[in-house]
């Protein structure tokens, strides 16, 4: 029988249905009927065999070179299992005897080699860091421009630049782990690394545990694990000593693999870490990943500034069914100012393979939340993706019963954003029978042709100013001045909703049905009125960045 | 399959180096009806018990390409399966034993195309890029949980999950090209 993509040629829901069957999250009900399907239809049974056994390949895989537990008796291959204990002992021993005359039994894994515990001591750095894109658990707090002395240093995600004080140059991909020694010598423990030194900064040295490596001006990229090195010149010379070897010189394009514990060979192929080699493997999540991260790091502000009263990043969280709020406010706050889910759908954000975004596919989805307090002004902002204006108004961030200073933020059919707050409910006007407010609109900013991706919306109401503006992707495309008789600066959220708006006036029964049919992925609501300027630094700070 | 009393029985060391060598097969096979890894292994290991148990009954051939050993071993892990499965038939999500008796021998029929995908499959792996291969090593260390490991990388399971089936889809399609250029 030929082999084909049967996965492939499945629907879906039907690969769907195989994923979340294997990763044992199909409920109850799926299940019922996945089994009958399966007893049903050959091509299910072949996919899903086929699924299966991919599967189990590339566990194999990943499982095949990794440390395994300390030699015992009690180890993977012969659990004592209930079966077990029912055969004879002789039985145990033939099979200990099959397994050992097999060589399975595993030795422990050869630990890491030490670091370089002997350090001189300094003042002063030796490195400053040029670019920074990570996390690092020996230096919580670094960035651009931070001072590296003598000692560990570890990147667990990312990736930084640093440059000696030598004027050598070090790119370093994680994982990886280096103790500064000055700014002349390094020691390379573990991780991807790629030096340029420029000829002031020639006979700078990099440290292996078994291998020195002089640097006579030049570029190299280095590859540092527990078993082996491997280096390659990419231009100039390089001197190399491993272990009691003589010391090699090395010129443009060649490389050496460097083993632990034994002699050193010619490399034959030297994989490029992605991140350190020019452009991005397709394939390779990492770009997404470097930039995912900048937008985490850039939020880690905002989740600090003073003027936030919420911010939402839709991004699953601690518990099923809430949106968490990361704000300062909110985390000082006695009342959670989390969202709650009501026929929300998680999908896919804007880093599909990182961050997830909210849908309201339903007229009954929405997510509610309460945030109390009183504010002069306030600014919206978020990142969305709309599918179709399919409402009269589609709903981003609606006040419950749009009392008195109460917001509704929304998109009309025709693609014009809208903000409003309730003015007085006392005085309703013949258009306006629920009371006095003033929607203030922005030109069209929405067509079918942008249908699918990603935009900033911002509107500002800034009593103080007069103004009303509205922004897209940072640029400002509206701005109105408040008159008076709408003029109100006291201005409340309490009981609101995101995507949706369900509840019905005071004196009006009725309500319509305004559910947003589009991606929400991040909520940030202020409690002043940004600049233009400030809002074009926020629309660059949460949008996705071209990573280098 | 019963020992033919012309051809001789299997000594110790001859069954041990049978079952090494189909052993990767058998483990494939068992998941193919039992996908959760742990109960595999727990069947794979209830089954080489079986195995040895009842080596004498099976003829050895001095055909080193004979599949029959993995065809006796399927057979027997077959049963091991569906007893399993009636110690686990109280807990959810375990297929009936008819369709795991259909399955079985549906299976049994794929062994080789499921040997060239998995050669393929292995080819695929090792040209990912290192950092590739080191996601994937970590999310399918054993005893390593998804959700915790989604934890750990500060992302929710669902999109951990996510990722784990873009990457299996474009493995699968890797395959499959291999397969194609290679039959051409």
């Amino acid at each position: 029988m030929d082999s084909q993509n049967y996965f492939e040629k499945l629907s879906e829901a039907d690969q769907s249905r195989i994923e979340r069957y294997v990763a044992g999250v199909l409920s109850e009900e799926e299940f019922d009927v996945f089994e009958t399907d399966l007893q049903q239809r050959a091509s299910l049974r072949q996919a899903y065999r086929q699924y299966v056994a991919i599967q189990a390949g590339i566990e194999e895989f990943a499982q095949q070179d990794m440390p395994k537990p300390a030699a015992s008796p009690t180890g993977k291959q012969l659990r004592l299992t209930p079966s077990f204990a029912l055969i004879g002992g002789a039985l145990v021993l033939a099979i200990a005897s099959v397994f050992f005359l097999l060589g399975r039994w595993q030795t422990p894994a050869v630990e890491l080699a030490g670091v370089d515990e002997d350090r001189e001591i300094f003042a002063e750095g030796f490195a400053v860091v040029e670019s920074f894109n990570g996390v690092s658990p020996s230096h919580p707090a670094l960035g651009k421009d931070s001072t590296l002395s003598n000692g560990v240093f570890t990147l667990e995600e990312g990736w930084c630049s640093i440059r000696f004080y030598s004027g050598a140059m070090m790119r370093v991909a994680a994982p990886a782990s280096l103790t500064v020694q000055n700014a002349w010598e390094v020691s390379c423990e573990r991780g991807d690394i790629d030096v340029h030194v420029p000829p002031a900064a020639r006979g700078f040295v990099i440290h292996t545990s078994e291998t020195k490596i002089v640097d006579l001006g030049t570029e190299f990229r280095l590859s540092v694990d527990s078993e082996a090195s491997q280096l390659k010149v990419i231009s100039g010379e390089v001197l190399v000593k491993h272990r009691d070897e003589d010391e090699t010189l090395l010129t443009t394009g060649e490389g050496r693999h460097l083993p632990l514990n034994s002699n050193s060979e010619e490399l034959t192929s030297f994989t490029e870490n992605a991140i350190l080699s020019e452009g991005f493997d397709p394939f390779s999540l990492t770009h997404e990943r470097l930039s995912y991260h900048e937008w985490k790091r850039e939020g880690r502000g905002l989740m600090n500034r003073q003027d936030v009263i919420a911010y939402y990043t839709f991004e699953n969280g601690a518990a099923d069914g809430v949106i968490e709020d990361f704000s300062l406010r909110g985390a000082q706050s006695s009342l959670s100012q989390d969202a709650t889910e009501i026929g929300v759908e998680t999908v896919p954000g804007r880093w599909p393979s990182y961050k997830t975004a909210k849908e309201f596919p339903s007229p009954g989805a929405r997510a509610r939340l309460h945030i109390d307090g009183e504010f002069s002004a306030m600014t919206f902002s978020a990142w969305v993706r709309i599918n179709s204006l399919d409402r009269r108004y589609n709903a981003l961030f609606m006040g419950d019963g749009y009392e008195n200073g109460e917001p509704h933020w929304q998109i009309r059919d025709d693609g014009m954003l809208m903000l409003s707050f309730m003015v007085d409910t006392e005085a309703p006007t013949k258009k306006a029978k629920e009371g006095k407010h003033k929607v203030y609109f922005s030109p069209p900013i929405w067509n079918p042709s942008m249908t699918g991706r990603w935009i900033h919306l911002c509107s500002s109401f800034c009593p103080e100013k007069r103004l009303v503006c509205h922004y897209v992707n940072g640029e400002q495309v509206s701005s109105e001045t408040i008159q008076d008789t709408y003029f109100i600066d006291a201005l409340r959220i309490g009981s609101a909703e995101i995507g949706n708006w369900g509840l019905p006036f005071r004196r009006d029964p009725k309500f319509a049905i305004r559910n947003f049919n589009g991606r929400i992925g991040e909520m940030i609501l202020f409690s002043r009125g940004l600049s233009a300027s400030e809002v074009a630094s926020l629309h660059r700070a949460t949008s996705r960045k071209k990573m280098p | 399959m019963k020992g033919d009393p012309q051809i001789s029985t299997l000594t110790v060391r001859e069954f041990g180096e049978l079952y090494e060598r189909f052993e990767p097969d058998l483990r494939r096979f068992i998941r193919s009806l039992l996908p959760p890894q742990a109960d595999a292994e727990e069947v794979l290991q209830n089954t080489s018990v079986v195995l040895l148990r009842k080596m004498g009954h099976f003829s050895s051939s001095s055909d080193p390409d004979d599949r029959s050993f993995l065809r006796w071993a399927c057979v027997i892990a077959k049963y091991e399966v569906l007893s399993y499965r009636k110690k686990k038939a109280k807990e959810k999500l375990v297929f009936s034993g008819e369709l795991l008796d259909m399955m079985a021998d549906e299976s049994m029929d794929e062994q080789s195309t499921r040997e060239r995908e998995h050669a393929a499959l292995q080819e695929c792996l090792l040209q990912l890029p290192a950092g590739q291969a080191k996601m994937i090593r970590e999310a399918y260390a054993q005893g390593v949980k998804g959700t915790e490991l989604a934890k750990d990388l500060g992302i929710s399971a669902e999109t951990f999950y996510m990722r784990m089936n873009r990457m299996r889809k474009k493995l699968l399609a890797c395959v499959q090209e291999r397969l194609m250029s290679g039959s051409e």
